[in-house]
């Protein structure tokens, strides 16, 4: 655990928003390090920042200062290395499923035999095989956002971002889903960082969870999460007594921001 | 679907659905013939002067007549008129909304200009029309293309800013550049617009087309209506404006089953 490969790390990052008549600091000051394999959630008050942060670690936002790396190695911009999952599954309706999943590879003009075949084994793995030549409509919502995590895989991104991914759920798919989801990112052995404003969520995923405090925010509290559990999963470790524990914990937490 | 039964309930409604299309379309041409028989009879009547209603049997004649007088030749010249002036209305339309698209700044410079033309009666442009490229069928189809441009512009840049932006920002997430998110989000998100414009341009590019030959020209559908006119041939009058309103419908039905075509390749629902 402790020589553990340091995969991403976020320096003294801040954020302005500039509008018309007004300034906005959204983020004052994040730093975080991630290891190689670990899951790591972020939560915080609404609006404090955390869309922005995924934003510009994906390189969608600009940042106003520091300095992000990959590898120990900075990165500006879009990185090949990211996937990025975003809460709608955005499906291209005029795309079969298998269209829809090779997008990526097909604007990052990587769509060789070696990739196609890595794709289709992804497919069948994770039993999408058998629909890849349907429509998005033909899929239910649990259906179409495991698609879309098979998309984000699909250009093998070393570390991924998920930002309320499964928020659009109902809560009968959301568990089933977030336990899918889970399964396959740690089969992959995927590195992860996820915003959601689901505590419970948070706890049964995350090796470490992030809080955020209010705007202009900066990293409150990381806590550890570990359930010691032999096959620890998203279902079974919230029957775990320390589950309820940590949610106390982080439900204070988040109550002593608002 | 899956069952071969099908219920009572289902074939008593499905019966009923065929039987109200059946009574109304036979409403329908009840209703035509009706009318042109009223037409007829009240002309022999003279209860109506068919010098300047002119009648059915007489259009009809005229029609038969006009087949050996080269009436072909004029649907043809109108025809040839409207399509080139669609295409090029849609295909130039298509290509600023592109350019607007893809430049914020130009956009925004072009707005109050779009806005205005937008608003002008483009017939209004015809005399200038005629000075700038001459009196003949290279004016008649630069009035359809002024005709539909605008609206064109206007309609697909609408569409394309609507674009639904978050698939804009998954293509980004994979770091597309602006030219792929133009081909691979932007246009397939919009074939409808790109239709409905399509749909709007037909009618549009006939009434430029109808509207110059008006003015200036020695063929087409238009010439033969301003020519009966001038010489109080109602017949001939009468039967050109009924054919100008088979070519539209025709045309009209060709996208329209141009649509289908598309919407059954592209999107399956
Ligand atoms: N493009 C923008 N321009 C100006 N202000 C913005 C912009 N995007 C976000 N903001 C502001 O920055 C702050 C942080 O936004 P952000 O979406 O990152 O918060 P969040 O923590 O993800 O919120 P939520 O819990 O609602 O998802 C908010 O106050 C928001 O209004
Ligand atoms: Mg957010």
């Amino acid at each position: 655990m402790s020589n553990k490969h340091e995969i991403l790390k976020i320096e003294n990052i801040r954020k302005i928003y500039q509008a018309k008549n007004d300034e906005l600091e959204a983020l004052k000051s994040i730093n975080l390090k991630v290891n190689e394999g670990e899951f790591v959630s972020i939560i915080g008050p609404s609006g404090c920042g955390k869309s922005t942060l995924l934003s510009i670690i994906a390189g969608l936002e600009e940042k106003t200062s520091g300095k992000i790396y990959i590898d120990n190695e900075e990165i500006v911009g879009v990185s090949r290395k990211i996937g990025y999952m975003l809460q709608k599954d955005s499906l291209l309706e005029w795309r079969s499923i298998y269209q829809n999943i090779m997008i990526g590879l097909e604007i990052q003009g990587i769509k060789n035999k070696e990739n196609e075949k890595y794709v289709k084994d992804l497919l069948k793995k994770y039993n999408i095989y058998d629909f890849r030549n349907k429509y998005p409509s033909q899929l239910s919502g649990g259906m179409r956002q495991r698609v879309a995590l098979i998309r984000t895989l699909a250009i093998r991104p070393q570390i991924l971002l998920l930002d309320e991914a499964f928020s659009a759920l109902d809560y009968q798919t959301r568990m089933l889903v977030i336990k899918d989801v889970y399964r396959i990112l740690k089969n992959e052995n995927k590195t992860v960082l996820m915003v959601t404003h689901d505590i419970s969520e948070a706890i049964s995923m995350s090796d470490r969870v992030v809080v955020l405090s209010n705007r202009p925010s900066v990293i409150k509290k990381i806590y550890d999460i570990n359930f010691d559990m032999e096959s620890r999963d998203p279902m079974n470790c919230r029957e775990n007594p320390k589950f309820s524990k940590y949610y106390e914990n982080l439900w204070k937490e988040l109550d002593i921001n608002a | 679907m899956r069952d071969n039964k099908i219920s009572v309930e289902r074939k008593k409604y499905l019966k009923k659905v065929t039987r109200n299309k059946i009574i109304i379309f036979i409403t329908q041409i009840l209703l035509l013939v009706t009318f042109i028989a009223a037409w007829e009879i009240c002309a022999n009547a003279n209860i109506i002067d068919s010098f300047i209603t002119s009648k059915p049997s007489r259009i009809l004649d005229t029609f038969m007549n006009l087949s050996q007088n080269g009436l072909l030749e004029h649907i043809g010249v109108t025809c040839f008129e409207t399509i080139i002036g669609f295409l090029s209305g849609t295909i130039l339309g298509i290509i600023v909304a592109i350019i607007l698209w893809w430049s914020n700044f130009l956009s925004k410079v072009a707005e109050p200009f779009l806005v205005v033309l937008n608003s002008l009666p483009k017939v209004a442009l015809g005399p200038v029309i005629i000075i700038w490229v001459g009196a003949g069928m290279p004016a008649i189809i630069v009035m359809a293309l002024s005709i539909s441009l605008i609206v064109t512009i206007l309609e697909i840049l609408n569409g394309f800013l609507n674009t639904d932006k978050e698939k804009i920002k998954m293509a980004k997430t994979f770091g597309a550049n602006k030219f792929q998110i133009l081909t691979k989000i932007v246009i397939p998100a919009n074939i409808s617009t790109f239709i409905n414009s399509l749909k709007v341009n037909i009618g549009l590019s006939l009434v430029g087309v109808i509207s110059g030959e008006f003015l200036v020209s020695k063929a087409g559908l238009g010439y033969l209506i301003v020519y009966g006119g001038q010489v109080f041939k109602l017949d001939l009058v009468m039967a050109s404006v009924i054919i100008l309103g088979i070519v539209a419908a025709v045309m009209y039905k060709s996208v329209v089953l141009l649509e289908k075509l598309i919407t059954k390749t592209h999107i399956i629902n």
